[in-house]
């Protein structure tokens, strides 16, 4: 019993180790599964901090020069919050066209904060257009261009102080370069010269150190002072520009040089203006075309503040109408080769014109059948002796007209043979065209013979014929089943060797056995034309057939190839157009339709004239557009430059959006250059187009400094959009001496301290105070806003140019005071009302 | 005598009982080695496709190029300059403008980029290059991965 007890244990053991075998083989997939999981999660956490690393690192690419060896020297600031390393760098030489394109490898290190110049491993050609790609490890890519002086815009502005001197004087000329490309371009390598006309005047005391700039960031500006000594008596000009400026790139200034006073010179301060800026908004606007206002006024145009001027739009979509002729006679498109016949196609391709295609019916044969008695079952006969012509009268078949092929009866002849033929006559016993069959020889034996017609005759559906046999010799016996009234007819007087018109036979009551063979024939039309590279977009398709005449009056069927089959589209075509929407079956370039004759069976052929078959292509695009022209007042002055900006938003997206200033010297609006924007919008996003205009920008006011642009939206869409105008503000530069200021006029001028022997006082201080009641400073250097009163500091040429806004709402007078020591220069100005 | 055929009868009846007892043990071993053969493979297809799969998907996941630069000759042919900036080897196995297959590929195309590592694709334009033409171009690598520029020629 031990023993039994024992080895049932052994197999439950065995069961429980393959259990625990599963078990562990699960517990070690759901281990591998953890594992695969981790890793995935691993990758995934790594891949997002490399796209977060990639997010927060940022390098600004402070500067491109070219070396003396022709390598470009790259410094960049690493201005993210992530060491970066720079992998590759793309440089591309843009003066060729395609332009030539390299990358090379590279390994530099730039840690957060800090400033890095290499050189690349190329050398580029000097006064050529280069594009610059620093390409970071994490993907990053960060664009510089690189532009020859020629090739881009700068802005000169030279300032001579004082503007009137004494002989023997000193005239310190001040010359600003500014980069004022809007498109990201540095321009490398500016030599800047200043000419002096005559030079007789003015002995040259002081230059600058370096006439050079070797790169000019966008926006940035670079300074430079000259100092002269006034010799003569006279008005002298300056001329600054720079190496290959574009033609009319100069700045100048002039000087007058009086005569020195008889008394000694003294030490002195001035305060000379150079120029100012005023900002103008708009004071009205003109909705043009369609264009609705919607809400807001003209005061909310005068901040970037979302307080915003709504405009509709009005409908400009247009509609095209394409006619498009038939193409082709040559389709078959269902296997199935044409019936019928079509001339002069190209007369359906343009018209109506009286030249027309006609479409022919072609006849076809069909099926056999047959029409009279073909009953066996006869209870008598009746001889036919000779030259007399038998038969029955009999009603053809309903359905079509048909050929008949053989006439055929049962009987024999009384002894030995006897020939017979067949004649087919009309209902009043006129042989029918060829209705006289060839002989056949009839024996003794009664049984069906069939005569048959050498060219079979045509007989129409459903119409009374007499089938009739006609004797040799006495006699041919012509069995009957039943007697009908009127169903038999007997010419007792015909002639066998060439049978005449039975019209005086009698009728009879004989239901003769004899029938008619036929085969069933029709004149059909089945022809196919197409149209190829049909334009499938067009909302409207309609197929328009003008028909010019027809033959006779059956009908032409019109049919059109969809999925594989034949759709209906006419029943029949009326006589002038006939027109039908095909819009659901143009699916592709190819379109097929059909002419059908509409009884295909009939026994006449028709013919019909086709002068026109087209596809009418309506296309109607939708639009909306808004365009509203605001004009606002301004000074007299002449500009030197002008800078404007432009604040709007839509609530749609890819709207086309132009900005326009009238340029009243062309007569019209500008379509490019700077004084030009374009750009399509973002739904609910507002966007700030600014320009600046370098030169020629008084050419966009009038006399009466009226000044003008227009801001178009236009979008294809059936939904019409608003457009919201936020900002409207120019802001003109203009020389100015600063004697009267408008209100809200950023004046610049500049302060000169001069010692007693006329030479400069550099770096001795300055107070500046000026007595308005709404007066702000403003360091024109640094832009940093300065007090008033402030205390400054004269550069190493004894000159401090600051910049003075005076908001007073009504007319205001008030004095410039600058004071170094006991010396005191005043500049009286008068401020405009508001 | 009869103590001696008792026991012989007992014997034999214990003969029976263990061979019994043997078959079932058979069995049952049999049947475990079955279970657990059968067992064991699918949990080895399963185990292996999901390894494979998450696999597949943590590669995908890795993956980060973009395009660099576009050159074009202003006749047919077009140059893509693209870096490999994610964490796993690809390749660029088609390219579209505008949504136009490229059918011609001259070189790069399935050319494995190693991580950090830029390779050209030049090709054949589908679509005629005119000048001013935008065109909007999709490079797809062989896992599915898209990057998108717009080049105006």
């Amino acid at each position: 019993m031990k023993l039994s007890r024992s080895k049932k244990g052994v197999g439950s053991v065995i069961g429980a180790v393959f259990v625990v075998l599963i078990i562990l083989s699960g517990f070690t997939f759901y281990e591998i599964a953890l594992l695969s999981m981790n890793n995935y999660t691993a990758a995934v956490s790594s891949i997002n901090q490399a796209d977060r690393n990639r997010s927060n690192e940022n390098l600004s690419i402070l500067s491109v020069q070219t070396t003396n060896d022709n390598d470009l020297n790259i410094t960049a600031k690493n201005t993210g919050n992530i060491h970066s390393t720079i992998i590759w760098l793309g440089i591309f030489n843009q003066s060729v066209t395609p332009e030539d394109q390299g990358f090379f490898s590279v390994s530099q290190q730039i840690s957060i904060g800090e400033i890095q110049s290499f050189l690349s491993p190329f050398k580029v050609t000097p006064d050529q257009k280069y594009a610059v790609q620093l390409i970071t490890k994490e993907g990053n890519i960060f664009d510089y261009t690189l532009y020859p002086p020629d090739q881009a815009t700068l802005a000169l502005s030279l300032i001579a102080v004082p503007p009137t001197v004494y002989q023997s004087n000193n005239i310190t000329l001040l010359l600003t370069v500014t980069n004022n490309n809007t498109d990201g371009i540095a321009v490398e390598n500016i030599t800047v010269s200043l000419l002096t006309i005559p030079f007789t005047l003015t002995t040259l005391l002081t230059s600058p150190s370096s006439l050079t700039t070797s790169s000019l960031a966008p926006g940035a500006s670079n300074f430079f002072t000259w100092t002269y000594a006034a010799t003569e008596v006279g008005t002298v000009l300056f001329e600054a520009t720079y190496n290959r400026a574009p033609q009319g790139a100069f700045a100048s200034a002039t000087v007058t040089i009086l005569e020195a006073l008889a008394t000694a010179n003294q030490g002195q301060v001035t305060i000379t203006g150079t120029n100012a800026t005023v900002p103008y908004n708009p004071t009205l606007w003109n909705t043009m075309g369609g264009t609705s206002h919607v809400s807001g006024t003209i005061q909310s145009l005068s901040a970037n503040d979302f307080n915003t001027v709504a405009f509709a739009p009005y409908y400009t979509g247009s509609i095209s109408v394409t006619n498009q002729f038939v193409t082709s006679s040559m389709s078959d498109v269902d296997g199935s080769p044409n019936v019928g016949s079509i001339d002069n196609f190209v007369g359906m391709q343009s018209g109506p014109d009286g030249n027309y295609a006609t479409l022919t019916e072609e006849q076809t044969s069909g099926t056999d059948g047959s029409f009279g008695n073909p009953s066996s079952s006869t209870i008598g006969y009746t001889n036919i002796n000779s030259n007399r012509m038998y038969g029955g009268v009999f009603t053809s078949e309903s359905t079509m007209a048909a050929s008949v092929n053989s006439i055929t009866f049962y009987g024999r002849a009384s002894s030995g043979t006897r020939n017979a033929k067949a004649v087919i006559c009309d209902s009043s016993g006129y042989i029918l065209t060829n209705g006289i069959s060839d002989p056949l020889v009839i024996t003794t034996t009664a049984e069906w013979y069939t005569l048959t017609f050498p060219e079979p005759p045509i007989i129409y559906p459903d119409t009374e014929y007499w089938l009739m046999i006609v004797s040799s010799a006495s006699s041919i016996r012509l069995y009957y089943t039943s007697f009908i009234d009127g169903n038999a007819r007997l010419d007792i007087s015909n002639i066998y060797a060439s049978p005449n018109d039975p019209t005086d036979a009698i009728p009879a009551t004989y239901q003769y056995c004899i029938y008619a063979n036929t085969s069933s024939i029709g004149y059909r039309l089945d022809f196919e034309v197409q149209w190829t590279d049909v334009d499938i977009v067009a909302q409207t398709n309609d197929l328009a057939i003008y028909l010019a005449g027809q033959s006779r009056s059956e009908d032409i069927a019109v049919d059109v190839w969809v999925s594989g089959e034949w759709q209906n589209l006419f029943s029949g075509l009326s006589t002038g157009w006939n027109n039908i929407s095909v819009t659901t079956y143009l699916t592709s370039s190819t379109f097929t339709i059909r002419f059908r004759d509409a009884s295909p069976t009939d026994s006449v052929g028709d013919s019909w004239n086709i002068d026109v078959a087209l596809l009418r292509q309506i296309s109607q695009s939708d639009q909306y557009t808004a365009m509203v022209e605001f004009v606002g007042s301004s000074n007299n002055e002449t500009w030197t430059s002008l800078i404007w900006n432009v604040a709007s938003q839509f609530d749609s997206d890819n709207i086309n959006i132009t900005i326009q200033f009238y340029n009243f010297t062309l007569g019209a609006f500008e379509s490019s250059g700077s004084a030009y924007a374009s750009f399509m919008s973002i739904a609910d996003a507002s966007n700030l187009q600014s320009g600046s205009i370098a030169s020629n920008s008084s050419n966009f006011k009038d006399s009466a400094g009226v000044w003008k642009l227009k801001i178009t939206a236009v979008k294809d869409t059936s939904t019409p959009f608003n457009m919201y105008v936020d900002w409207i503000e120019i802001t003109p530069t203009y020389i100015s001496s600063g004697d009267t200021l408008p209100y809200g006029a950023i004046q610049n001028y500049i302060v000169t301290s001069t010692s007693a022997n006329d030479g400069p006082t550099p770096y001795v201080y300055v107070s500046i105070y000026a007595n308005g009641s709404s007066i702000n400073l403003q360091d024109a250097i640094t832009n940093q806003t300065i007090p008033n009163p402030a205390w400054v500091q004269l550069d190493s040429n004894g000159i401090y140019q600051f910049r003075l806004q005076s908001t007073s709402s009504s007319q205001e007078s008030f004095v410039i005071f600058a004071s170094v020591g006991t010396t005191v220069g005043r500049k009286s100005v008068l401020q405009e009302a508001q | 005598m009869k103590v001696l055929l008792k026991r012989l009868i007992h014997c034999r009846k214990a003969v029976a009982e263990v061979v019994g007892s043997l078959i079932i043990i058979l069995i049952i071993t049999i049947a475990g080695v079955g279970v657990y053969a059968y067992s064991l493979n699918v949990i080895s297809a399963s185990s292996d496709d999901f390894s494979s799969k998450t696999l597949q998907n943590s590669q995908q996941a890795q993956e980060r190029f973009g395009i660099l630069r576009v050159w074009s000759n202003n006749q047919d042919q077009i140059r893509l300059t693209i870096l490999n900036y994610g964490q796993t080897d690809l390749s660029v196995s088609a390219v579209y403008l505008n949504g136009t297959a490229v059918q011609q590929y001259i070189n790069g195309k399935d050319i494995t980029i190693g991580t950090g590592q830029l390779v050209t694709v030049d090709f054949i334009s589908p679509l005629p290059i005119q000048s001013g033409l935008s065109l909007q171009i999709l490079a797809v690598s062989e896992r599915g991965g898209k990057t998108t520029v717009l080049y105006e020629t």
